[in-house]
């Protein structure tokens, strides 16, 4: 706990990412003859300092603030990886607690082993083939997550499910897994056993575990899968032509639109911070055993 | 046994036992998922390896006249944009992605076992320190890591094999320090101590030799991993260059186009680093699972 | 010629302080044999660890070799002062390197501490093997494959690799299946018969301790409780955790002996009782003081130390039916 808290100080996060591209600053720099006099670090103390404060820099690309294009890009962002989580969450524990009930069976080795293969494939390898099914032959989806401007809230979450369904794939996988194994566990408990010779019907047994023992392994996931959920994003968002912030990130690379680059990242660790530490304190509110820990 | 023990009244040596590893092998060659995988892997390493004199044309052939045709009993795969056989690119396009990730994976195995053994051994600051930097580092997605070292160093297969390789190496590091910590404990290395052996007999003599299982098991897990960063990677554009057949590189060429139908020209790449990625995470499965029986 | 003065280890544990070894002060001549005696967690292995220089003792205390300090770490003593002292450890599994042939075990352990390659290591080699009563068929193998007293020759052959001055037996046969744990005892005193080796022999049992020792030190919670020559801790008048241990040996006819058993847990190190560290169990507790002030190791007789709050004469005086008592 201490040891994740500490990681994930921004302070921390920032610095590491930030660190790899001194470089390129420099060199950047040196092309526009841009702040070659000051000091790296006060470059980027001014920097942060201006990015806190909603300045962002100026692109090269568009000549234009950095800003407004990445609010907008996380803003599309969010709302991919919203729904992919919203549909994600119910499946993946319904999936987890099905194979539990039916240990060993068929069923669970069909859920289990499919939710591993689908993890471990590239997301693109997942997309293209889901395009392929849902959008190329059965026509049902569209293939590009770009709606009509002002396109209404049914309209955008219809463009947006086929994206997100890479990543709903990917983290099926992994909360299914939780899921089922925190399930296994429940089922053998002495708790449970009390409570079915007690009389409660089953449905009422399996409900309270399901909602305690599913969803700490889920903010897990969450909190473990984050890092690799942004990498996921610039993936799927370059394959799916849709604007959000990896696709962001990946234009400027491309680019070498290194104010937005910058900015992009930045960004993306800062996300990366609260959802970990928003995820770490759910976690400790929820279970008391680890509450204790950090008590001691 | 009495006092009166003599050398015919100890027992031999029990030679007849298998060795671990003999334990293990034999484990492996009786575990489907791991045989699964290894026919897959060993198809595609084939291919790679020779598939270039077995393919129906040359992969990098242009036939202008002939392009985005269906498979066919000419063109099993059909052809793509150019006028190249699918299948023949899909055969070879194994190469490059079976050269760069094994590489990169070797690469994170040394240096991730030298790191490893080294924290595990020493602890203390350096452990505390490397350990913090390595967990801020593993919590970067590679791909992140790979478009800015890319941006930074230019496309080749060096730089992809250097950026897995080293993005790979903390976690090898990680399994590797917790393996040591646990070897370092035992009393074969305070007998080492006693002979005032140096760390690096130790580190590399000593513990190393016991540490191998965790880090083959963690190996066969990254080369996954390593496949489905050097596809990606590829797909994005960063990855393997062309001309090469390869893959995310034909994915990424193609996919603009499946918007009118040309299916075949992405669907069998594809599939190929699917069964690719699964074939080698059943062979992990299969070697984590004979180590832990 | 081994010369152990008021030595401390206190070792951090859950951030408080914990002293596992407080104030042990021995002393050992050439060819002698110290038992070592406590229960678990009485501080044995801390204490053979500090003599050896695994661990690095608290600040103050001595140790001395052949008129020599030795320096408390083993990194800063020379060469022949590491090979004058070895051990043979508790668990073979753990002692023995499961990837290394016995021969690459025992070899490497000629080299450096016997500084010998080439021929003079393979005789020497064979030597080695045969004055443990090994084979040439056990050189070839990895532990894993010998049963456990054989590794534990092999280990016994590792320690006397080098022709050491003390040997540190730390319970060398409590791993060990009761069949074979006499010879590995008969093989240790053969040993020391043929060289002019001092042992420093850990153990819990007193009964094993009293086979092979010329002294003996009763250690509880890292203080040394009762040290002298064997015949005088054995024969009382003894402290009263002694009399309670000697208690708990089983005698020859196998009934449970002794009116003095050794009643609830061990307390912990990390926080020990005041006053007397043993008043929490001991049966003959005397009052207050033994709560309140603990108590000095006081010389007894010549070279036979206890420290209690009841004076010589009167544990003389209370020890007395029992020693003719029939078991
Ligand atoms: N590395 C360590 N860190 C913290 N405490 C330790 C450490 N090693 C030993 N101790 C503590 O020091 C005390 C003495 O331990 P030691 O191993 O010396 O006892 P022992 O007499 O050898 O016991 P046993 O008969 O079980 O081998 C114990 O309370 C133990 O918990
Ligand atoms: S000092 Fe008191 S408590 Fe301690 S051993 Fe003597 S009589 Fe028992
Ligand atoms: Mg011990």
């Amino acid at each position: 706990m201490v040891f994740l808290g500490g990681q994930v100080l921004p302070g921390n996060v920032g610095r590491a990412i930030l660190g790899p591209f001194a470089d390129q600053r420099a060199v950047d720099a040196l092309n526009h003859s841009l702040g070659v006099d000051r000091p790296l670090l006060v470059q980027y103390g001014t920097w942060i300092w201006n990015f806190l404060h909603g300045d962002m820099g100026t692109s090269y690309i568009f000549r234009a603030p950095v800003a407004p294009f990445v609010i907008d890009a996380l803003g599309n962002s969010m709302k991919l990886a919203l729904v992919a989580f919203v549909l994600v969450v119910p499946i993946g524990i319904l999936g987890g607690v099905i194979a539990a009930l039916n240990l060993n069976r068929p069923l669970d080795r069909i859920i289990s082993l499919g939710g591993l293969s689908v993890t471990v494939l590239p997301e693109f390898v997942t997309g293209i083939i889901l395009i392929l099914v849902f959008g190329v032959w059965l026509r049902w989806l569209p293939i590009a997550a770009a709606w009509p401007k002002g396109a209404g809230v049914l309209t955008q979450l219809y463009y947006l499910i086929l994206p997100s369904l890479p990543l709903f794939l990917v983290l099926f996988g992994y909360i299914a897994r939780m899921a089922r194994s925190g399930m296994i566990e429940a089922l053998d408990s002495d708790y449970t056993r009390t409570a079915v010779l007690k009389g409660l019907p089953w449905r009422t047994v399996i409900w309270r575990h399901v909602l305690r023992n599913a969803l700490l392994p889920t903010i897990t996931v969450i909190a473990t899968q984050t890092g690799y959920l942004i990498g996921g994003l610039v993936v799927i968002e370059t394959l799916f032509r849709y604007q959000g912030i990896g696709s962001l990130i990946f234009t400027a690379a491309r680019g070498k639109d290194f104010p937005m680059l910058e900015a992009g990242i930045l960004t993306i660790g800062i996300v990366y911070a609260v959802a970990t530490l928003v995820a770490d304190f759910l976690y400790s509110v929820l279970n008391p055993r680890i509450r204790l820990g950090a008590e001691q | 046994m009495s006092a009166t023990d003599t050398p015919a009244a100890l027992p031999a040596p029990d030679t007849a036992r298998r060795s671990p590893w003999g334990e293990v092998l034999h484990s492996l060659l009786r575990s489907g998922t791991f045989l699964t995988g290894l026919a897959i892997l060993l198809f595609w390493v084939v291919c790679a390896l020779f598939g270039e004199h077995f393919v129906p044309y040359d992969p990098l052939d242009a036939d202008i006249i002939n392009t985005l045709a269906p498979p066919s009993a000419d063109h099993w795969f059909g052809t793509d944009q150019l006028g190249r056989d699918v299948f023949s690119r899909v055969i070879v396009g194994s190469r490059d992605i079976l050269t760069v990730a094994p590489l990169a994976t070797i690469l994170a195995t040394i240096a991730g076992t030298a790191l490893g053994l080294v924290i595990g051994y020493f602890r203390g600051i350096v452990d505390d320190i490397v350990s913090r930097v390595l967990e801020a580092f593993m919590a970067i997605p590679v791909v992140i890591i790979a478009l800015l070292a890319i941006v930074a160093l230019g496309t080749s297969k060096a730089t992809v094999i250097v950026v897995i390789g080293l993005s790979f190496a903390p976690i090898i590091a990680r399994t590797v320090r917790s393996a040591v910590l646990a070897e370092r404990e035992l009393d074969y290395v305070a007998a080492a101590k006693l002979r005032h052996e140096g760390a690096l007999h130790t580190m590399f003599v000593e513990i190393l030799p016991n540490v191998i299982p965790p880090i083959l098991v963690e190996t066969t897990v990254r080369l996954g991993y390593a496949i489905f960063a050097v596809a990606t990677l590829s797909f994005m554009g960063f990855g393997i260059q062309p001309p090469s057949p390869d893959w995310g590189l034909s994915i990424s060429n193609n996919y603009g186009m499946i918007g009118g139908g040309f299916w075949w020209t992405v669907l069998f790449d594809a599939m190929a680093i699917a069964s690719l990625v699964i074939g080698v995470n059943l062979v992990a499965d299969g070697v984590h699972g004979a180590f832990n029986d | 010629m081994l010369q152990v003065e008021g030595l401390n280890k206190t070792y951090a544990s859950h951030g408080r302080p914990l002293r596992a070894v407080k104030d042990v002060s021995v002393s050992l001549r050439p060819g002698e044999t110290l038992g070592l005696v406590g229960e678990s967690g009485s501080g044995k292995t801390t204490f053979a660890r500090l003599l050896l220089g695994l661990v690095a003792p608290d600040e103050g205390g001595s140790i001395e070799l052949e008129g020599k300090a030795l320096a408390p770490r083993l990194a800063s003593r020379s060469e022949d002062q590491v090979k004058a002292v070895q051990i043979v450890f508790q668990n073979p599994d753990s002692a023995l390197n499961r990837s290394h042939s016995i021969r690459h075990i025992l070899s490497r352990a000629l080299k450096r501490l016997g500084g010998l390659s080439g021929k003079a290591l393979d005789a020497r080699l064979e030597e080695l093997v045969r004055s443990v009563r090994l084979t040439d068929r056990h050189l070839a193998v990895k532990p894993r494959q010998l049963s456990g007293g054989l590794k534990q020759r092999v280990a016994i052959a590792r320690a006397f690799a080098g022709d050491p001055r003390i040997v540190v037996c730390d319970e060398p046969t409590s791993a060990l299946d009761v069949s074979v744990q006499a010879a590995i005892l008969n093989l240790l005193a053969d040993l020391q018969s043929k060289q002019d080796v001092s042992y420093i022999f850990i153990s819990h049992d007193l009964g094993v301790v009293r086979y092979l020792s010329d002294k003996i030190a009763v250690l509880y919670l890292g203080r040394i409780m009762e040290f002298g020559p064997s015949e005088a801790v054995f024969s009382g008048p003894h402290h009263p955790y002694t009399e309670a241990l000697l208690s708990a040996v089983p005698k020859l006819d196998r009934t449970e002996s002794s009116r003095i058993r050794l009643d609830g847990e061990i307390p912990s190190a990390a926080n020990p009782p005041t006053g007397c560290v043993f008043h929490t169990r001991c049966p003959r507790k005397i009052g207050a003081i033994c709560e309140t002030q603990e108590p000095e190791l006081l010389e007894a007789q010549p070279g036979h130390t206890i420290r209690c709050h009841i004076p010589y004469a009167e544990l003389a005086r209370l020890q007395k039916p029992e020693v003719v008592e029939p078991a």
